[in-house]
C-alpha cells in the first residue's frame, strides 16, 4: 500500500512538473505575441487587432452581456499601451513563478531540502507580490481605456483601482514557508553533518 | 585572504598513524560510513555525538583529548 502511494506520488510529482514546463513556455508565448501587439499598437496610429467588426466593445458580466456600439471611431489613447505593458509585466511575474516552481518540482524525487529552494520559494513571494501590484494597476488602466472609449448620455462610467489582497495574501503565506523552510535546510544541513 | 580563527579541530589522521589503523578499518569497527568519517577526519563535521566519539575512543583505543584539540583553524 505504502508503495503504491509512493509511487503514485512521485508520479504526480513528474506530471506536476511537466505541467509547470508546458504552461511556463506557453505564458512565454504568450508574453511574446503581447510584446508584438504592444509595439504594433505604438506603430499603428489605428491597429486592426485593436477593432471589433462591428465596432463595438462588449463588457462581460456573469449574468448580462453590455454591448456598447461606438457612436463614433475614437483612436485608442496612450492608456492602452500602458495597461498592456502592465498585463505584460504580469505574464513576466507569472512566468517567474512557474519557472521557478518547475526547478523546484525537478528537485523533490531527489533532495529538495536544499538552500536554493528556499531562495526559489522567496523570488515566487515576491513574483506574487509585483504580479498583485502590476495587475491592479493594468486593470486600473483598461478600465480607464474602456471609459474613454464609452460615452454615453446619463450614462457615467467610472474606472476604479482596487488592489488584489487575495495574491497580498497568498505573497505573504509563500514568503513564511520560504523562511520556514530556510530554516528547516539549516536544520537538516546541521543534522547531516552531526556525525 | 586566509583567516584564522580558533575552533574545535580533530586529529584523527594523526592517532590512526600511531594506532596503525586505516580509514576502512576505522569506519568498519565504529559503525559509521566513510563518507562520513572522511567528513569528520576533514574538519567538516559540525557535532559529533558522544556515542560516536566513544566508539572512536574504543576502537583506538585512546581519550577523547587525543583526538580533539582546541586550536586555530584556517578559513
Amino acid at each position: 500500500m505504502e508503495v503504491i502511494l509512493l509511487q503514485s506520488s512521485q508520479k504526480f510529482v513528474r506530471i506536476m512538473a511537466n505541467l509547470t514546463k508546458a504552461l511556463a513556455v506557453l505564458t512565454l508565448v504568450a508574453m511574446s505575441f503581447g510584446a508584438i501587439a504592444i509595439v504594433a499598437t505604438w506603430i499603428s496610429p489605428n491597429p486592426i487587432f485593436l477593432k471589433t467588426p462591428s465596432e463595438q466593445l462588449v463588457i462581460q458580466t456573469p449574468s448580462l452581456d453590455l454591448i456598447f456600439k461606438f457612436a463614433q471611431e475614437k483612436q485608442p489613447s496612450q492608456t492602452i499601451i500602458v495597461s498592456m505593458l502592465g498585463a505584460l509585466l504580469v505574464a513576466a511575474c507569472n512566468f517567474t513563478i512557474l519557472s521557478q516552481l518547475h526547478k523546484i518540482l525537478l528537485t523533490v524525487p531527489s533532495s529538495p531540502f536544499v538552500p536554493e529552494n528556499a531562495h526559489r520559494l522567496r523570488i515566487i513571494a515576491l513574483a506574487l507580490f509585483a504580479s498583485s501590484f502590476l495587475n491592479s494597476v493594468a486593470n486600473a488602466l483598461s478600465g480607464r481605456w474602456i471609459h474613454e472609449m464609452i460615452q454615453l448620455p446619463n450614462v457615467e462610467a467610472v474606472a476604479r483601482f482596487r488592489f488584489d489582497f487575495g495574491l497580498i495574501g497568498a505573497g505573504v503565506l509563500v514568503l513564511v514557508l520560504a523562511e520556514v523552510f530556510r530554516l528547516g535546510v539549516a536544520m537538516k544541513e546541521e543534522q547531516d553533518l552531526t556525525i | 585572504m586566509d583567516m584564522k580563527t580558533k575552533d574545535i579541530i580533530i586529529h584523527l589522521d594523526r592517532v590512526m598513524l600511531e594506532k596503525n589503523v586505516s580509514l576502512n578499518e576505522l569506519a568498519e569497527k565504529v559503525g559509521i560510513t566513510l563518507a562520513n568519517l572522511s567528513i569528520l577526519k576533514n574538519n567538516k563535521a559540525k557535532a559529533v555525538r558522544f556515542s560516536t566519539l566513544a566508539a572512536i575512543c574504543h576502537a583506538l583505543d585512546c581519550q577523547p583529548g587525543d583526538i580533539l584539540k582546541y586550536s586555530d583553524i584556517e578559513e
